[in-house]
């Protein structure tokens, strides 16, 4: 949450990853709020919306949303001012915030294989394409020379020469850009997660890293983007709410290590994991550490072992 | 890094990542005058007409818009008048954790590393210490 002090102008973004970011009504504070600024979705202008009018059918503006930056101004004369509070909203004007920064959701970089390393962009800007700060309301990314570009088609992520065009391209059939496409490699860290069953079997997969937190990888769902592997600064957590476990999230406890177990096999703690374990393997470790003979669930059994490794090979 | 590729962004400067979020000197990275009033190209290698296509806004702690652009270093950067120079100093450079919105209407990329755009329709994070 952040306390406005009696000034005119305040930009700030909204969501914090140590509570549960909600959007906060812009109407609920047009008695302090004159006008808000956002940028818009076209890339070349910014959105204003009066607080007071925000309540409308057709305002742009009716929320503080989560993962949004914001400006906006005070209403009514100064010596009206007061401190007002906006949960979930970080400052970021000129002074000493000890240095909070973003934990992105998207990469901000990485590299595929045999195509080249593509960076986060402002938008669109190509000639016959306009401009647009997203498209099929997703980051795009490209790579320095501008000779490829990364976007998302509605169904998945598309490395091509323009944005829109999907001549010689290639798909990843993911939600996130820095997933493999086919068999070129990405240089993104990414862990596969294994053994949920029933209603929870949707967050099996592979997961990519889109940003850090806890000074550790922060991994993304990456077919679908909603579930994230996160350090809570004890032990691994899978969830559905970036980035934390607060109320009504959908969480999973880990081990102190990336790669490990799952586990609420133990029963209710009130969550959709209930009763689930899976395993996570970020590939540096060979699964058969991971299994034991008493475990329901193997990743792999003696006999399987036999494949690989016989007693004439010992 | 990001790259700034349309006229208009908005967002947030400072990122967590692998390496710690280091501040960007914007007259050192686009350009600024000497004392006799000669461009001085930065590191992004911009030329004086491209680098004054930018301009780099950001909130003052009295909750005033100030921005940074080649017109005000110009100005002020290598000012008689010291209360003057300083008009430069309060924003010449992007500090990690700060709000800033840029406008930028030349061809080419702006290349700022650290900078996390935003736009309505994409939750692109949260901030943390």
């Amino acid at each position: 949450m952040a306390n406005i002090n009696k000034i005119n102008g305040v930009s700030g973004f909204q969501g914090t990853d140590f509570d549960d970011c909600e959007k906060i009504s812009l109407y609920g504070l047009r008695n302090y709020i004159d006008k808000m600024f956002v940028a818009s979705p076209s890339g070349s202008a910014y959105n204003v919306q009066p607080a007071s009018s925000a309540n409308s059918p057709f305002a742009t503006v009716k929320n503080f949303e989560c993962g949004h930056a914001y400006i906006f101004f005070r209403a009514g004369a100064e010596s009206s001012w007061s401190v007002f509070n906006i949960p979930h909203f970080e400052q970021g004007n000129i002074t000493n915030n000890n240095n909070k920064l973003v934990t992105t959701l998207f990469p901000e970089h990485f590299t595929i294989e045999g195509k080249g390393e593509f960076h986060l962009t402002s938008g669109v800007n190509d000639p016959g394409s306009g401009s647009k700060a997203w498209y099929q309301t997703m980051p795009v990314y490209k790579t320095l020379d501008s000779s490829l570009k990364c976007w998302y088609n509605g169904s998945s992520y598309v490395i091509s020469s323009r944005v829109g065009n999907t001549s010689s391209s290639v798909l990843n059939n993911s939600f996130l850009p820095n997933a493999p496409y086919g068999d070129a490699k990405t240089s993104s860290a990414t862990v596969e997660v294994s053994g949920f069953t029933g209603g929870s079997e949707n967050a099996n997969g592979l997961y990519a890293e889109v940003g850090y937190v806890n000074r550790k990888i922060l991994y993304r769902h990456a077919k679908t983007g909603d579930f994230y592997y996160f350090f809570n600064g004890q032990t691994w957590v899978l969830t559905d709410t970036p980035i934390n476990v607060n109320s009504g999230a959908c969480y999973v406890n880990g081990e102190a290590d990336v790669n490990g177990k799952l586990d609420n096999s133990g029963g209710s703690n009130g969550n959709c994991f209930d009763g689930q374990t899976a395993n996570v393997s970020d590939g540096s470790m060979d699964p058969r550490s991971l299994a034991t003979e008493d475990e329901d669930s193997l990743m792999s059994t003696e006999d399987k072992l036999k494949v690989l490794i016989t007693e004439d090979d010992m | 890094m990001a790259l700034i590729t349309t006229s208009k962004s908005l967002g947030w400067y400072g990122v967590h990542g692998s390496d710690d979020c280091e501040p960007m000197s914007l007259h050192e990275h686009f350009g600024t005058y000497n004392s006799s009033g000669s461009f001085q190209i930065g590191k992004s290698g911009l030329s004086e007409t491209e680098a004054k296509l930018i301009s780099i806004w950001t909130m003052l702690p009295t909750g005033s818009a100030w921005p940074w652009n080649l017109n005000m270093e110009q100005k002020y950067r290598n000012h008689p008048i010291s209360s003057l120079r300083e008009l430069v100093k309060q924003h010449d450079e992007m500090k990690c954790g700060q709000m800033y919105w840029i406008t930028w209407t030349g061809t080419k990329d702006l290349n700022i590393p650290g900078f996390v755009p935003t736009a309505l329709g994409v939750d692109m994070g949260r901030i943390s210490d």
